[in-house]
């Protein structure tokens, strides 16, 4: 196996898309968080709260999602060294999300090289979800 | 029939002065934890993780634990902020750094606290208090993770 090419500033991050974000995930999810939110598995919770009629994706699986891209593009998990997002719109069931990013800077640290990107997650019609910043390591 | 004289007032909006003093620099008890085996396939599967030949967990996990590992409640963080039934809690932002990866099976110690506390008004009139926990994720002695994360309490009428 070589080893993969360091990225430049300016290069694409390898997109991901998630076709349709799917209701029983999102169940499964609020287990794993102990979350009791209803708005994640109760449509009845979701009206009242004036969000539709779909289940809320948590804004922390969406950011995960992200993370689903930086991984499968250095080879592994432990390369995500950090990751700071900011929630701006909720996903729901039923959406599809592309997850995108862009090299801004590299960095040469103790061995390694440390890249910097912007990231984000859009919706399928387009609304940008999350936006934020990553750092992996090459 | 009520009558608006017969109708509960409205509950009163925290103070920003009361904010502070129930959670700017407030420790939390934090608590231990275990990435379990089950538990991290369900969520590698419920995440659409790409596959992973180490027992590293997915970094997602971070943010588990420090959701879990408060050592309160998201509820009890809320009664803390003075939510009322009028409020919404947002997750407004979400920050994680991975020093060491998370192996799967082992248990972490997490330390927890609130800070710092901000209220803006919002453009239409109302209010959003801004609160941050930090969430510190040790393997024994080792910090394997840092997460911070920005809770916004928006402040209905």
């Amino acid at each position: 196996m070589t080893a993969p090419t360091v990225p430049a500033v300016g290069d694409t991050v390898p997109p991901l898309r998630v076709d349709a974000v799917e209701a029983d995930k999102i169940r499964i999810m609020a287990l794993v968080l102990q979350d009791p939110n209803p708005i994640h598995f109760d449509l009845a919770a979701v009206r009242a709260a004036g969000l539709g009629d779909r289940e809320v994706n948590q804004g922390g699986v969406t950011m995960a999602y992200v993370i689903n891209m930086l991984a499968a593009w250095t080879g592994s998990r432990a390369a995500v060294r950090a990751v700071d997002c900011r929630f701006a719109a909720n996903v729901f069931a039923g959406d599809a999300v592309d997850l995108g990013g862009t090299v801004t800077a590299v960095r040469a640290v103790d061995g390694e090289h440390l890249v910097d990107c912007e990231v984000w997650a859009d919706r399928g019609d387009g609304v940008r979800a999350v936006a934020g910043t990553a750092t992996v390591a090459f | 029939m009520a009558t608006d004289i017969d109708a509960e007032p409205a509950a009163p909006l925290i103070t920003l002065d009361e904010l502070t003093e129930a959670l700017d620099g407030r420790t939390l008890p934090g608590a231990e934890l275990t990435v379990e085996a089950y538990q991290s396939a369900l969520a590698d599967h419920a995440l659409l993780a790409p596959a992973e030949d180490s027992d590293h967990a997915h970094p997602f996990w971070l943010i588990v634990l420090a959701l879990r590992g408060m050592g309160i409640t998201v509820d009890e963080l809320c009664a803390l902020a003075g939510q009322r039934s009028q409020d919404t809690l947002l997750y407004g932002t979400c920050g994680i750094e991975q020093l060491a990866p998370l192996h799967v099976g082992r248990t972490f110690r997490t330390t927890c606290t609130v800070g710092p506390v901000a209220r803006k008004e919002s453009r239409s009139g109302g209010f959003l208090d801004f609160v941050t926990v930090r969430v510190e994720v040790r393997d024994a002695d080792e910090l394997v993770g840092v997460v911070t994360e920005g809770f916004i309490y928006k402040r209905g009428a």
